[in-house]
């Protein structure tokens, strides 16, 4: 083989300076089959290891067939944090519905869920002209830290709620900040809600987290309003003080949270339950962990290292647990909804020809069917099946294309000049929103009138572009804070049409029907009409357009039992039970 | 046997276009390989381009079929969860990732010879600095730089394509360079230069012809890096929206069925980002080893 | 030059790249959006929040001083704040998240090493045969292969298909990671192989090495087909060179030849490559660990950007400029003193 003399030269120089002749001749090979035969060994060793090492916490006694911890995974998270004068998103508030106890409990398993019972108060009474309610409180009843819960607390509770009064917080948002007059403690275990005008779903909202007494040693009270950035308690990396709960079923024995995402949660029994005699927590540990996708949750669920799998699952992976043996299949009730929210700010939503004629156009059945495999209704009404006053307002020229195309032509549309618009989804809260908008998409194109463009955003993008009006077509979703028809009306339409949706939607007329449905509330004929009214003027003018509503569901393996789903959507870790 | 080294002792006359299309015919070492990677690429361009034609339905539509069929004689590759048609959407898929990858290819070539044509010639601390800068450049993440520049600047074709050509043009960069620096002083070029001939076209005749085969060495493997790049950025998220069918875009939501034991979805959007990128990089290795014997 | 000579340079060298890395990201990421804060909440915000939020991350000093501010920072392990609404430092976060990364990637760096070396050595051996054409097949294929495909199929077949590997995570629920002590002092890598087997924890040992198993197999496999090609193409080199053919001449077995002789000296400027391997490593690592759901710097990253917190991903790309940097360094000052050549 030719070489450039010179190349040869350096070559040999190069390798005379690394190789040495009279190195020893070491086989390699060897070296290699034995480093291999090592590894084999040690992965032969470490399986059989692991496959008979148990969990640590799971004990198996003759006495009891059950089990004391149950893993639960899920790809929520908590949003911001646990404390009741902030938490506004599912899973927070479902946290502190663990963890932290209300004065009055609905019925677990409810339907439908207009009744309350006894929880941290014994009884309660309603004054006639409705303004006040009087609380007695249990007696005898601690925080962990050994803080006695009183009718002080209550109050200090509520105040607290009262001055930081953050403006996309759970008690601004359901009212509460302008209900409530003021707290009175008339007893050491009786408290008084004194309100400024009769409200019959008061009761319902003393049962929602923005009213769940807080621990007075850890959850600070401000002197003035400041909104967030005082008072909260924020997650700070030790659970002694990043929670202010304290008197529920479950005391949280360690929160692992990175960059804003939950990693695990460990509860455990809270020996100082009210209700401890009564049986409950039926499981001593619950472990959450916490996974970023649901193709994780699904995989987990498979391999058997949880044994709850608690949202959000895709509809096929539900559809596919049902012919699995191993698994089962928990379906209820859901009082969740899903809708579409026109931002009036942004031409031409500003037409109620167009938005009248996009809610004509949707086909909710390819929604419901297609992407959600019947686990979905279509929704015909921004108030659930099965809520009070709920009628198919929406229903009169749903799919009507006719009609659709009749609209889009008023408003100066046709087929040679499409309105174009860009749908935006967000991605990574709610399941299976590609399929939402990809058949959205389809049958409003079916008009032949209108072109849409989609768009995705993760989530905490999608509601900061929301706030600052960027979108003009958009989805959106909800879960009951209580369960009372105006929690469906009030949330949905500020008067001044920002609150959380940014529709921009003002009308007198409606801002009317709203005040008329508080002071009608007592009455039900005159309530139902007015409800009526409401739902039809939503319909005709649509600021928003309600699509489907699904049912809740859960998937765990065929030992767990106790998983209880009704109306309120409240995820009840302490009815949980598993067979060993 | 005839080799095409970077000789030092004479001149290479052979013209431009000689020396790119040379290595692709005669018989050879990775002729095969060659061939093989120009096949691939030439069906996978052409069921892109003439997609609207050949797709029998239309890739967005959902519930054509039940949702994660297997494929099955009405749907040949099967359905993804919606139950659109995997078919359509495979023939569908590579327009985008095939767009990213010209428009980054061309932004390295516009971008990246000349500086190393210029930058070599002219020598010296100019030389040296643009080197040092290019080096910095060469050994960083192409994604993490992709990353970056796509979440400040949000998602677009320029926006993708310019974010993986900026970790290529240093390739192209040091190839140029390093055929300019070992021509430069070779005599035939002191003895053009003396003859009056101009800088340009010292570069043309004697410096382009020699780059060639380098150059489309780099090209080939630029591609299949913008192809596994842009899939990787749909795989994070930061991909193009989701309405057109993609590639990348199917593998990450075919993921979700992945518990199912449902691989239809997986493995045909995967093997075909894997094909197109596979394609290119053997046009890649096969000119490498035809044009360099050392690879043998 | 002598060694010491060529670490000093090496050294000077780093620096004006290490400026450079660092003067791109600033560009990039600070001076080209304008004021990131707006990018975060978009126009129309309230005004008053992005008053606080450019006041408290320091943007609304002029752009010389917000250099300076960031390198001086730099210095003092000061990676930013970032923008998630408290404004809590960066660094902490990130050295938090990084030790995942890092074990990922080792353990993905000797899988591709063993790999690539072994089939690469084969494939020098039986030049020009069905092997050598396999071996070669591999290595352009397995470049090819996107890295989260790859971990797709191999958690379908030994995930969902035969079961006897975790999918995700890097340890099952309920183990709990211990951090060892050395006299009496606790401390915590963050790495689980390296605390659990000093804290004595086998079955976190088993656990964790059980769940790296499937990402760094598939991590390491795509990497390996450059370490494939690089070792064939040396060994096929140093074969034909004088000293093996008088090891041959001396009647040594063809294997004795191609592994204690050859693959020896071949091996040496993998060296040369392990810096930018490093770097393709942590690409593939990002894309490893969102596929696998470990938490690591990578999902941290793509994380930040999906909460639009700028300035975390600032921190994030800043501290992988450096630390590739520093790799690049070692790795050249490693090759260096094993090949003297490189000196001149």
């Amino acid at each position: 083989m030719q070489r450039p003399a010179n190349f040869a030269r350096e070559y040999r120089r190069k390798i005379k300076q690394m190789s040495s002749e009279t190195k020893p001749k070491r086989n390699v090979t060897k070296y290699i089959a034995a480093v291999v035969l090592l590894v084999i060994i040690l992965a032969g060793a470490g399986y059989y290891y692991s496959t008979t090492t148990s969990m640590p916490s799971t004990t198996t006694s003759a006495v009891s067939p059950y089990k004391n911890t149950i893993v639960v995974g899920t790809t929520d998270s908590v949003e911001s944090t646990i404390d009741p004068a902030d938490a506004y998103d599912y899973f927070g508030i479902n946290m502190i519905e663990n963890i932290g106890a209300p004065l009055i409990d609905y019925v677990p398993g409810c339907s439908p869920c207009g009744t309350f019972v006894p929880a941290l108060a014994t009884s309660w009474t309603v004054s006639p002209d409705g303004l006040t309610y009087t609380f007695n409180l249990r007696q005898g009843v601690t925080f962990a830290d050994g803080t006695p819960f009183n009718a002080t607390v209550v109050k200090y509770s509520i105040d607290r709620e009262m001055v930081i009064d953050e403006a996309e917080g759970p008690f601004a948002g359901i009212g509460l900040d302008t209900q409530i007059n003021k707290t009175v403690v008339t007893s050491p275990y009786q408290v008084q809600f004194i309100l400024n005008v009769p409200h019959p779903e008061f009761l319902a909202e003393v049962a929602f987290t923005a009213m769940y007494p807080v621990n007075p040693t850890v959850a600070p009270l401000p002197s003035y309003h400041c909104g967030d950035t005082c008072g909260i308690v924020n997650y700070t990396g030790t659970v002694a003080t990043s929670n202010p709960n304290g008197l529920g079923p479950y005391v949280m024995t360690n929160w692992q949270r990175t960059a804003g995402k939950d990693v695990e949660i460990d509860l455990t029994a809270n020996p100082n339950y009210w209700n401890a005699s009564g049986g409950y927590p039926k499981t001593k540990n619950i472990i959450i962990k916490f996974y970023t996708d649901s193709t994780s949750l699904n995989l987990a669920l498979q391999s058997g290292s949880i044994d709850v799998a608690y949202r959000q699952l895709a509809a096929t992976d539900y559809q596919a647990a049902e012919s699995n043996p191993n698994l089962k299949v928990w379906k209820g009730p859901g009082a969740f909804i899903q809708y579409l929210v026109f931002n009036e700010l942004q031409p031409p939503f500003n037409n109620t020809m167009v938005r009248r004629a996009i809610a004509a156009a949707i086909n909710r059945t390819l929604i419901t069917n297609t992407v959600f495999l019947g686990q979905a209704v279509p929704l015909y009404s921004m108030l659930p099946i099965g809520m009070l006053y709920h009628n198919d307002a929406y229903k009169t020229n749903s799919g009507d294309l006719a009609y659709a195309q009749s609209q889009l032509t008023g408003a100066g549309y046709s087929s040679t000049n499409p309105l174009k618009f860009t749908l935006t989804y967000p991605t990574g809260h709610y399941a299976s929103t590609d399929g939402i908008a990809a058949a959205l998409k389809e049958s409003l194109e079916a008009t032949g009138m209108i072109q849409v463009t989609l768009a995705a955003e993760p989530w905490a993008n999608y509601k900061a572009s929301t706030a600052a009006d960027q979108l003009q077509v958009y989805i959106y979703g909800w879960y009951p804070d209580y369960v009372y028809p105006n929690d469906y009306t009030v949330p949905f339409l500020p008067a001044d049409g920002v609150g959380f949706l940014h529709t921009h939607y003002e009308s007198a007329q409606m801002q009317s029907l709203l005040s008329q449905a508080i002071t009608t509330a007592s009455n039900a004929t005159e309530s139902a009409n007015v409800y009526a009214q409401i739902q039809n003027l939503e319909a005709s003018d649509a600021p928003m357009v309600p699509l489907f509503q699904t049912q809740s569901l859960c998937v765990t393996n065929t030992n767990v039992g106790g998983v209880t789903q009704d109306f309120t959507t409240i995820f009840r870790y302490y009815l949980l039970w598993e067979t060993t | 046997m005839k080799t095409t080294q970077q000789t030092r002792s004479k001149p290479q006359t052979l013209s431009a276009m000689s020396r790119l299309l040379g290595p692709l015919i005669g018989k050879g070492y990775g002729r095969g390989m060659m061939l093989v990677g120009i096949g691939i690429t030439v069906i996978i361009v052409a069921m892109s381009v003439l997609a609207p034609s050949i797709a029998p339905r239309d890739p967005t539509l959902i519930g054509l079929g039940l949702p994660n069929n297997p494929p099955s004689a009405a749907f040949p590759l099967g359905t993804d969860q919606y139950g659109r048609d995997m078919l359509s959407r495979i023939i569908w898929g590579g327009r985008f990732i095939l767009l990213v990858a010209v428009a980054a290819v061309a932004i390295c070539l516009v971008i990246g010879l000349p500086i190393g044509l210029v930058s070599a010639y002219k020598g010296g601390n100019f030389d040296r600095f643009v080197a040092l800068i290019m080096d910095s450049i060469y050994a960083f993440p192409s994604l993490v730089l992709a990353v970056m520049i796509i979440s400040v600047f949000g998602v677009t074709i320029i926006n993708e394509a310019l974010a993986i050509a900026v970790v290529y043009i240093p390739s192209y960069f040091r190839v140029v360079r390093s055929q300019v620096l070992s021509i430069k002083e070779m005599p035939y070029v002191d003895a053009a230069k003396s003859a009056g001939a101009g800088t340009p076209s010292i570069l043309w005749k004697y410096v382009w012809p020699n780059v060639i085969p380098s150059v489309v060495v780099v090209v080939g493997m630029n591609f299949a890096d913008s192809i596994l790049t842009t899939a990787g950025l749909d795989f994070i998220g930061l991909g193009l929206p989701v309405t057109l069918p993609d590639w990348g875009i199917d593998l990450t939501y075919g993921r979700q069925s992945l518990p199912l034991g449902v691989w239809w979805t997986i493995v045909f959007a995967g093997g075909m980002i894997l094909l197109a990128a596979l394609g290119f990089a053997l046009i890649s290795e096969g000119y490498a080893e035809r044009t360099n014997p050392k690879l043998r | 030059m002598g060694l010491r000579d060529y670490v000093v340079t090496r050294i000077l060298l780093t620096i004006p790249m290490m400026m450079i890395l660092l003067t791109v990201v600033f560009i990039v990421m600070r001076v080209l959006p304008g004021n990131p804060v707006l990018l975060r909440f978009e126009k129309n915000a309230d005004p008053t929040l992005i008053a606080t939020y450019t006041h408290a991350l320091g943007l609304d000093k002029p752009l010389y001083l917000q250099y300076l501010d960031y390198l001086w920072g730099l210095l003092h392990g000061n990676l930013g704040l970032s923008m998630a609404g408290s404004f809590e430092p960066v660094a902490p976060e990130i050295t938090s998240r990084f030790p995942a990364t890092l074990e990922l990637t080792f353990y993905a760096f000797i899988v591709a090493v063993i790999v690539g070396v072994l089939l690469g050595a084969l494939g020098a051996q039986k030049q020009g045969g069905a092997a050598d054409n396999s071996v070669k097949v591999f290595g352009i294929l397995i470049y090819a292969f996107p890295v989260f495909f790859l971990g797709m199929i191999l958690q379908l077949i030994f995930g969902v298909g035969l079961h006897i590997l975790p999918v995700s995570g890097r340890l099952d629920p309920g183990v709990i990671p211990t951090s060892p002590s050395i006299a009496g002092i606790h401390f915590q890598t963050g790495i689980l192989t390296v605390d659990s087997l000093l804290s004595g924890n086998l079955p976190e040992f088993v656990d964790a090495v059980k769940h790296l198993i499937l990402p760094a197999t598939a991590l390491g496999l795509v990497i390996s087909g450059t370490f494939t090609r690089m070792t064939r193409t040396n060994m096929l080199e140093t074969m034909r060179a004088d000293f093996v053919t008088a090891a041959r001449a001396r009647g040594l077995k063809e294997r004795t030849v191609t592994y204690s002789y050859a693959l020896r000296n071949a091996i040496l400027p993998i060296v040369t490559i392990m810096g930018l391997q490093f770097a393709i490593l942590l690409s593939g690592a990002i894309l490893t660990e969102t596929e696998f759901n470990i938490l690591g710097l990578g999902t941290y990253l793509v994380d930040r950007i999906n909460f639009r917190d700028y300035t975390a991903v600032q921190g994030t790309v800043v501290f992988l400029a450096l630390l590739i940097t520093t790799v690049s360094l070692v790795v050249d000052i490693l090759y260096a003193y094993l090949d003297p050549r490189v000196r001149l």
